[in-house]
């Protein structure tokens, strides 16, 4: 692999990450979640759960 | 203000019927309540919210013969002394102060047979109120485990309303409980005869004649109205503004205790004194009653100091096993990355991609995989804890001390979370209904150690801090354990000592009271307890190959470019000059040595170096360079990050393939290594955080807030640290 090659493909892997991170953080759709799996998504599974697991301590969970 | 509860939903009557009746289910928390709400009326469901709150209301309805019902479910409430949300709703509803929601034409009252006399104390509230009543008796198979059996035609005597034993899983009983619900209706309860004493009984019949030219209705209801507007002057009550009532009260009260009349407790110590008696009659062994092997525990486990002895040991053992078992799954994957980035050295030329693939993808997202044993064994343990009950004990001890910090006991559960990740705990904070509270709560989540921190703290205990046995012949109990376990220890102590500076700066008031549950123990369901660890992993994985890898990508570029031509020029001839005088071991040490001042010499003139040597003389004085800086700032967007740019700064120019933990090891003291563990524990190293905080808190004033206070806070803790620790042990920098 000639090194013209490596620095182009160099420059699309780091064009690639860019456009990942300001996807991920600055241009993201409202309520899409910053990044997989994170909790950030307005109906959370975790904080779901954490409703419940709330409820069953002693009092019942009050949602948003 | 009253509350207004909208009319009933369509889909929730009864088409056909003769008559509709109205039952109200109260009942405590898991009485079983929701589960018997179903039982009766099936899919015939609707939800909502009460105007104004954020409770759930739900409704249903159900026919029996020609008669239809309609059933609201009350949130679950201990008293009608009301304390939360949940509670002011229920006493709300039956003491008529919903606008013109009637209190219903008949209470269904839940009771938990296990619980029987904590659970009375609201019957017995109900029954004041002279409404139709019937109890349905749940987990009666529980309380017989317990040697608590109760006899429902006993209980049934004692209350003078009908009770009838329901297994609602199971639909036993159901049909009796729709027949009795139909053969009370219009058949007022009497009131049971328990005494508040003559003294206070005659404050409280002058409180509720006063009341009665303000608030119509009847006169018992009037009287439950009066015990809670004078006995319990810290809470929050609609009528407590009426014109005189406060004051009249206030003067009532003054008057008991100038008899030296005990009033704070009459009604607590009143009703369940006749509880005692009605539960104790009713039960069929209450006399035999023993302490069951799950009590004893308790006993040991909820101790102030036992119960913390054993927390602390347990969490000692998490700790320390989770250095000791990690270790060998975590040098194979080190060698499989080493072994990976050794194959594509061999397979591709020199050049900017393999530069890119080796010192930047491989090196720094190896870096952090290296850690997914550790992060999957401390859920593991999170886990089998939260599981057989633990956790809930655990959360008993540590409620006492919140609760002195100023912490709702509701703020638990987000903490615990926010040893996975704070984005969670700071949105279950959203069921804490006072706003103060959810806020304390919301800025303390984020300086529980959560999970992306204990990668960074795993490098520099195992870099710094000896494997030396701390209990003689328990070798596996190590000092880096101890290290681990303490800084978990700082970060609680900083979250708890938090709450209370804010509650005693920002958010001042009263803490409200919170009932804790204890759940029976019981034998982890492994199929819950691997999939918790599954989930965490997938996520620490899905972030080194997402976020990670991109940060990975960029920061090699930074580190590695512009390359400085006059740098690489100088090296160059310090090599012609060394291979003209040297040879052997001795020119390929110094070339060795040329090597690594070379990479050492670009790094710092590259563009990640020129950033960390602006901001380096600011964190210096806290033992850190400006390579540490890089890390810091990288690790804005996800805490790991810190790990694999230390990673990439070493992965870069390096022939041989070190271990990072030696790299460390022979540019940094273990003073720094500390002083970076501090400094992480406090710092709020986590753009995802401040976001959701400002989403969750309403706006950008308590993001920034929470960011400004945790990075100060931290900076403080590494400086005071580092600057004291170079004075007292200089041989350790």
């Amino acid at each position: 692999m000639s090194i013209t090659v490596q620095w182009i493909l160099v420059g699309l892997t780091l064009a690639a990450a860019c456009a990942y991170l300001l996807r991920a953080f600055v241009l993201r759709p409202p309520g899409a979640p910053a990044d997989p799996g994170c909790g950030t998504c307005p109906s959370c599974p975790a904080v779901e759960e954490m409703a419940q697991r709330i409820a069953e301590m002693g009092e019942e969970p009050a949602k948003d | 203000m009253p509350i207004q509860i909208p009319p009933p939903a369509n889909g929730s009557t009864n088409k056909g019927a003769d008559t509709e009746l109205r039952v109200a289910v109260v009942g405590n928390p898991n009485a079983g309540k929701t589960t018997l709400f179903n039982a009766l009326t099936g899919l015939r469901q609707k939800v909502g919210n009460y105007p104004g709150v954020t409770v759930d209301r739900k409704e249903g309805a159900f026919t029996f013969g020609k008669t239809a019902f309609r059933l609201i479910d009350l949130p679950g409430a201990y008293s009608l002394t009301a304390t939360s949300d949940d509670e002011r709703i229920v006493r709300d509803m039956l003491l008529g102060l919903l606008g013109d929601e009637s209190p219903g034409d008949i209470v269904l009252a839940v009771v938990d047979a296990a619980n029987l006399d904590r659970e009375l104390f609201i019957v017995t509230q109900i029954l004041d109120l002279e409404i139709p009543t019937v109890v349905a008796l749940t987990m009666n198979d529980l309380a017989t485990g317990q040697g608590r059996r109760v006899d429902p035609k006993h209980l049934q005597q004692h209350l003078g309303i009908p009770v009838v034993e329901v297994v609602a899983p199971h639909n036993k009983g159901i049909t009796d409980l729709k027949q009795a619900l139909l053969d009370v209706a219009g058949q007022p309860a009497a009131a049971p005869p328990w005494s508040i004493g003559d003294k206070v009984l005659g404050a409280v019949d002058t409180l509720a004649d006063e009341l009665q030219k303000h608030h119509p209705g009847a006169a018992n209801t009037r009287r439950q109205l009066a015990v809670q507007l004078l006995l319990y002057p810290d809470l929050e009550h609609p009528l407590m503004s009426l014109p005189g009532i406060a004051d009249l009260a206030t003067k009532l009260r003054g008057g008991l205790e100038g008899e030296g009349v005990e009033w704070r407790q009459a009604e607590a110590q009143g009703r369940y004194k006749w509880i005692s008696e009605a539960a104790g009659g009713a039960r069929d062994a209450a006399r035999d009653y023993r302490p069951n092997l799950s009590d004893r525990v308790d006993q040991v486990l909820t101790h102030p100091v036992w119960g913390l002895v054993v927390f602390i040991a347990v969490m000692a053992v998490v700790f320390q096993s989770i250095f000791t078992w990690a270790g060998p799954l975590m040098d194979g994957i080190d060698s499989f990355f080493g072994w990976l980035g050794g194959l594509i050295e061999g397979a591709m030329p020199a050049g900017p991609l393999r530069g890119l693939i080796v010192d930047g993808v491989l090196a720094g997202v190896g870096g952090v995989l290296i850690f997914l044993p550790q992060i999957l064994l401390l859920f593991l343990f999170i886990a089998i804890l939260e599981d057989v009950g633990y956790m809930a004990r655990a959360a008993f001890l540590m409620n006492r001390h919140m609760r002195r910090a100023g912490l709702h006991g509701r703020s638990f559960i987000p903490m615990l979370s926010g040893f996975a990740c704070s984005i969670p705990g700071i949105m279950a904070a959203r069921t804490i209904p006072d706003r103060r509270d959810k806020l304390v709560t919301m800025l303390v989540v984020p300086l529980i150690s959560c999970s992306a921190r204990l990668p960074v703290y795993a490098l520099m205990i195992a870099a710094f801090i000896p494997a030396l046995p701390i209990f003689g012949g328990f070798k596996h109990f190590t000092l880096q354990g101890v290290v681990l376990l303490t800084a978990y220890m700082i970060s609680i102590a900083a979250a708890i000592t938090m709450a209370f500076v804010f509650r005693k700066t920002l958010f001042r008031g009263e803490t409200k009271p919170f009932l804790l549950e204890l759940p029976s123990y019981k034998r982890p369901d492994w199929r819950t307890v691997l999939n918790a660890m599954w989930e965490r992993g997938k996520l620490f994985v899905t972030q080194a190959g997402t976020i990670i890898l991109a940060i990975n990508i960029i920061l090699w570029f930074l580190l590695t470019f512009p390359v400085d031509k006059a740098v690489t020029t100088e090296f160059s001839g310090q090599r012609t000059i060394a291979q003209a005088n040297l040879s052997g071991t001795e020119l390929t040490d110094r070339l060795a040595e040329i090597d690594s001042q070379e990479s050492s010499a670009l790094l710092r003139a590259s563009f990640a170096g020129r950033l960390g040597r602006v901001i380096e003389p600011a964190i210096e004085p806290l033992g850190f360079d400006w390579r540490i800086g890089v890390g810091i700032i990288g690790s804005l967007a996800a805490r790991e990050v810190f790990i694999s740019t230390l990673a990439v700064i070493y992965g870069i120019g390096e022939e041989e393939d070190t271990p990072l933990v030696q790299k460390i090891q022979a540019e940094f003291g273990p003073l720094t290594g500390i002083s970076i563990i501090i400094f992480f524990i406090l710092s709020c190293q986590c753009l995802a955080t401040v976001a959701v905080m400002r989403r969750e808190a309403g706006g950008i004033k308590w993001a920034l807030f929470l960011y400004g206070y945790m990075t100060i806070l931290a900076y403080i803790a590494s400086l005071v640290f580092y600057q004291a620790a170079i004075r007292i042990w200089p041989e350790l920098i």
